[in-house]
């Protein structure tokens, strides 16, 4: 099928991310905007933006309707949904197929077979692939007693969703009833579904996941892992790629169960199949995401195969020419997740406007981002404001570049997680890389910044107000304040000293 | 506390004195014109200042002939300073302002942290809550964040209702303090 313009069915950083892979093929793009978005970097960069309105989420970016109408209306061929809002919803792929829009990713009936846990869990299990034990809905017992079953801790989680949501640990038979309850409505909020799984929580189990292409063809390969053990409230915040917990053989096999995993449902474009390690080297299949994830840049850096180009090309009926054989992990890559958050405040989001934002940049460095500075932020969507990317040759030095690049990340107005993600890669255990999904929880449970001032922020303070009070001399006229600016003053110093 | 304001220096020009609080502390400090430059006073320590924008908001500081790079922005009485690659937030202390202790003692309302939508309400008014009990749980960016009790009491009055949206900084809940032996005037 031939794609000459993709409506972009996102926002924030993977809106632009994929608006600038069309734009290098040069396939036209529409961008969707609420209300509050009107500003927001996609909006400028796609060919032409078409307004959603109100923005809360139901009546924008999850609007299918709206979303069809548009796209429609402005004659594209495709839909590119990026990933969270409608990316995992069988019902908008269908909406899109019904409508004679490509969508961009797998088919509906894959969406749904994997969006539905139960079934993902049983399917991937008839093909050979190991899964943790829990709960399904479908056994002849209530979510209650099966968790009694498997014994606690156990995690529940929405059946429809992903990124967090919806998502409880629970330690003891007492917080069972209020954390269903909670993850109800979260599932219900998020997914407009209430359906819970459970399963057994594993000990210091380490995230890895496999990034699969798949043509329409039957073609099928593995880009290798990303490491994303790193977590708060199961929501990633650091990942990399190669993992340190895999050596050549234990890669291999997992990289075969993958592709084995989306061989057997009849998967098509890019996606990924996460597994939960344990300290024993044993590996489950946890599920499947359906869609682009937030952390492919990563792959994209150490083998240096363009995901998202690869997307659009495998729907447009493309062959995958790219040959396992072929591809190589070269060098390490880090990503850290920059949220509007307080990690003093319990992660709070925080909102805004973005005062001023100077990022990093250099030999390796890339920054995803969907917004700039002057931006208000909202309370209406996810937190992240951009991925902070490095490759280097090996791990050491891609910290090191992490570490340099995070120190010299300016964000002002907005309270972001930026020193919290430096502290992390500060971390001694992090650096032999002894990590975990506990990882947060065991080293950072109530981590403060500095509780003191430096004298530099003081003094800085001190010459801003100087600089803005009305100065009142006993005799003669009153000064115009700005004339008395410290920072206009070119200051009697040189840079050599 | 001694209130910041202008003191004309007859001999070396315009001192004046601002106060900023970070984490519980107070910080004066001194500044007053010297040449082309600026002495500046932090405790017993005296500083030789200049400085430079680079363009709005970021600057170069040079202190005592060691040059730092500062990024800024103010909005009121609060301070958002980038320094070596942490961002300080902090607030400039006005004269007459009470104290943050005695501020909490005189009104214990529970403010929302955050802006969003209230998804449960768990107390009504004249609940006995104790310390850390969730009073209501309020949703933002599809995450629920739970508040709690700081400390011991009775609710007073509960603003919001499941299904509100509300905005940070509004009072959610009015306290009274139940730890407290008895209130003023007893």
């Amino acid at each position: 099928m031939k794609i000459d313009k993709v409506l972009v069915a996102n926002r924030g950083e993977i809106a632009v991310r994929i608006i600038k892979a069309c734009g290098e093929m040069s396939l036209q793009t529409v961008a969707i905007f609420s209300d509050v978005d009107e500003e927001s970097l996609h909006v400028h960069l796609a060919d032409e933006a078409h307004p959603l309105g109100d923005p809360t989420p139901s009546e924008s970016y999850l609007n299918i309707d709206k979303i069809i109408g548009i796209a429609k209306d402005c004659r594209a061929d495709a839909v590119h949904p990026g990933y969270g809002f409608l990316s995992e919803n069988a019902n908008f792929a269908l909406a899109c197929e019904d409508a004679g829009l490509k969508f961009i990713g797998p088919s509906a009936a894959v969406i749904k077979d994997m969006g539905d846990k139960i079934e993902a869990k049983r399917t991937i299990m008839k093909a050979g692939v190991p899964v943790i034990p829990g709960y399904t809905g479908e056994e002849q017992e209530s979510l209650e007693d099966a968790c009694q079953r498997v014994g606690f801790p156990v995690l529940i989680k929405a059946a429809a969703g992903g990124g967090g949501k919806g998502m409880k640990v629970v330690h003891t038979k007492d917080e069972l009833a209020d954390s269903i309850d909670s993850a109800r409505r979260e599932a219900m909020s998020s997914f407009g579904n209430d359906e819970l799984l459970m399963e057994k929580y594993l000990e210091k189990p380490r995230h890895i996941e496999f990034q699969i292409l798949a043509d329409e063809r039957g073609k099928v390969v593995h880009l290798f892992e990303r490491e994303c053990s790193i977590q708060r409230r199961h929501q990633k915040v650091i990942e990399e790629t190669p993992s340190v917990a895999l050596d050549e053989e234990l890669r291999a096999r997992m990289g075969e169960a993958a592709v084995k995993a989306a061989e057997t449902i009849g998967y098509t474009n890019a996606g990924t199949v996460e597994f939960m390690l344990d300290k024993d080297r044993c590996f489950y299949f946890l599920e499947m995401n359906t869609r682009l994830q937030v952390e492919h840049a990563i792959t994209e850096m150490t083998t240096g195969v363009d995901i998202v180009k690869w997307q659009l090309k495998i729907a447009a009926g493309q062959p995958l020419t790219l040959d396992q054989e072929a591809i190589k992990q070269r060098g390490h890559a880090i990503e850290c997740r920059v949220y509007a958050e307080d990690p003093e405040k319990g992660f709070m989001p925080s909102t805004g406007k973005l005062k001023a934002m100077e990022v990093p940049n250099g030999v390796n460095i890339r920054h995803d981002t969907g917004v700039r500075e002057g931006l208000e932020i909202t309370p209406y969507y996810d937190p992240m404001l951009a991925k902070l990317i490095v490759h280097a040759e090996d791990r050491d030095d891609a910290i090191r570049k992490m570490h340099w690049s995070l120190s010299n990340y300016i964000t002002l107005g907005v309270t972001t997680n930026v020193p919290f993600l430096r502290a992390m890669i500060e971390n001694e255990a992090f650096r032999r890389g002894d990590i975990d999904t506990h990882f947060i929880d065991t080293y950072f449970q109530n981590w403060t910044m500095s509780s003191e001032l430096p004298i530099e922020v003081l003094i800085a303070a001190a010459l801003d107000d100087f600089g803005k009070a009305p100065v009142e001399h006993t005799n003669g006229p009153k000064v115009d304040a700005d004339e008395h600016s410290p920072w206009k003053s070119a200051g009697a110093w040189r840079i050599d000293s | 506390m001694e209130e910041r304001g202008c003191v004309e220096d007859r001999q070396l020009g315009v001192v004046m004195e601002f106060q900023y609080e970070f984490a519980g502390k107070s910080y004066p400090v001194h500044i007053k014109r010297d040449g082309k430059g600026y002495k500046v006073t932090v405790g017993e320590e005296v500083f030789d200042v200049s400085s430079k924008e680079i363009r709005p908001g970021f600057f170069t500081l040079n202190i005592n002939g060691k040059p730092s790079k500062i990024s800024m922005a103010t909005e009121g009485s609060l301070r958002h300073i980038f320094f070596h690659g942490h961002v300080y937030k902090f607030t400039r202390a006005e004269g007459k302002r009470r104290k943050t202790d005695e501020l909490e003692m005189l009104s214990p309302d529970i403010a929302s942290p955050i802006s969003g939508k209230v998804v449960k309400v768990d107390v009504s008014d004249g609940t006995a809550v104790a310390e850390g009990q969730v009073l209501m749980t309020i949703e933002a960016m599809k995450m629920e964040y739970q508040i709690k009790a700081p400390y011991a009491g009775t609710v007073e009055h509960v603003h919001f209702k499941a299904g509100d949206q509300v905005d940070i900084g509004v009072v959610l809940v009015n306290m009274m303090k139940g730890d407290d032996p008895g209130s003023p005037g007893q």
